[in-house]
């Protein structure tokens, strides 16, 4: 996995939604373990700190259990509540961009509407 | 556990290599001092290391001054000093080694054998790369609590690089302090928690990389454009680039106005406030 420095994302963020990712994706399923913090810290190269920074915001969240001596793993009901928090974080994380840019380059609500209809038509 | 490093000044040939230095290490922590050839970074680290002495200020391990230092196995370091027999075959090296430091000879072994180091081989018969990865291998296996690794990729091919910086953070915990010293900063950036800029003897940039990551920013626009950003933040370099004039900032900024904002990573930060050269 390659994490970037000169990202607008601090690195600990970048750790955290990787994992978050994996999780939503079904790669590490509920119950499962998750890597440990040495093992995302070594194969990044990124600092143990900062892995631990990140993986501690998924725990806050309840999407991961530390349990002490055995490791980390996939909470009950981390997708669903995953899929939640993607869900209210849309209209900041992708609807305020678009109008952002449509703005900027003159585009119309309804020029707007019509582009992500044909979009869902599509495809 | 603690170096503290104060006003530390050397001076070689009438130059003053190191112009009054204060720095801390401390355990628990991966740092990165970073400098240009001839900064001065191995002649700190050897300072540090009690290789060699220096002119005025101090340097304490643990409380203690270097000069008069009990225990030097808390001390190891990697470095380009050439100081092992040439004729002697690498396992012999690491055997005496291991037997010096007190540490597990079969931990070192496996390690050489993890970079395809030949172990029946003469020190003599060894590649650069070689010699600087059974180097680093030593002092990563050392046991000591600071290890100070002065250029240690110093020919080192890409997978065995990916290797050390693996091994690097291995070695590292609560009770130990890894000091990587190079000139190389992008494959060091996300790996060390607290970043030095060495220039011309003196410190000139100190911060934890979370927060110059966080706080650092290359500006680029119109003379008026940069001089109209406004925020609390001081202002590392300034340059030209493509008839544009740019800068260098680090903190935080509350108006943007119309220049245009990039993160600078600490590799075009470094380029940044050390280009030029002449003080």
């Amino acid at each position: 996995m390659q994490y970037h420095f000169d990202s607008s994302t601090p690195l600990f963020m970048q750790v955290a939604k990787v994992l978050e990712d994996d999780i939503f994706c079904g790669r590490y399923p509920e119950g499962s373990q998750v890597p440990s913090t040495s093992e995302i810290s070594q194969s990044g190269h990124l600092n143990p700190a900062t892995v631990l920074k990140g993986v501690n915001i998924l725990v806050e969240r309840g999407w991961v259990e530390k349990r002490r001596g055995l490791g980390m793993f996939v909470a009950q009901g981390a997708v669903e509540s995953i899929r939640e928090s993607r869900k209210a974080a849309f209209h900041d994380d992708y609807i305020r961009p678009l109008k952002k840019e449509a703005d900027a380059l003159g585009l119309t609500c309804d020029e707007v509407v019509d582009l992500v209809k044909e979009e869902f038509d599509a495809h | 556990m603690l170096i503290e490093v104060k006003g530390l000044v050397k001076g070689y040939q009438g130059r003053r290599v190191l112009d009054g230095i204060n720095l801390n290490y401390s355990t628990g922590n991966i740092y990165g001092l970073f400098g240009r050839n001839g900064a001065g970074k191995s002649t700190l680290l050897r300072c540090i290391t009690g290789l060699t002495g220096f002119d005025a200020g101090s340097v304490t391990v643990a409380g203690e001054d270097i000069a008069k230092l009990h225990d030097c196995s808390l001390l190891a370091i990697s470095n380009d000093d050439n100081l092992l027999p040439s004729s002697t075959r690498v396992e012999s090296i690491i055997a005496s080694f291991a037997a010096w430091r007190g540490v597990d000879e079969e931990k070192l072994r496996d390690d050489a054998k993890d970079c395809s180091i030949d172990l029946r081989r003469k020190w003599e018969k060894l590649s650069t790369g070689e010699r600087t990865l059974m180097k680093d291998i030593m002092a990563l296996g050392s046991g000591a609590a600071f290890i100070f690794l002065d250029e240690p990729v110093l020919g080192v091919d890409a997978v065995n690089r990916d290797w050390l910086y693996k091994r690097m953070i291995e070695a590292s915990g609560p009770a130990t302090a890894v000091v990587i010293s190079s000139h190389i900063i992008d494959e060091a950036a996300s790996l060390v928690s607290f970043v030095h800029f060495l220039d011309h003897g003196r410190i000139i940039l100190e911060g934890s990389s979370e927060e110059i990551q966080d706080q650092a920013w290359l500006v680029r626009g119109k003379k008026a454009e940069i001089d109209a950003v406004k925020g609390d933040f001081s202002v590392l370099a300034r340059g030209q680039e493509l008839g544009l004039e740019t800068m260098c900032i680090l903190g935080y900024v509350e108006d943007q106005g119309t220049a245009s904002f990039e993160k600078a990573d600490l590799q075009r930060l470094f380029v940044e406030m050390t280009r030029g050269g002449g003080r």
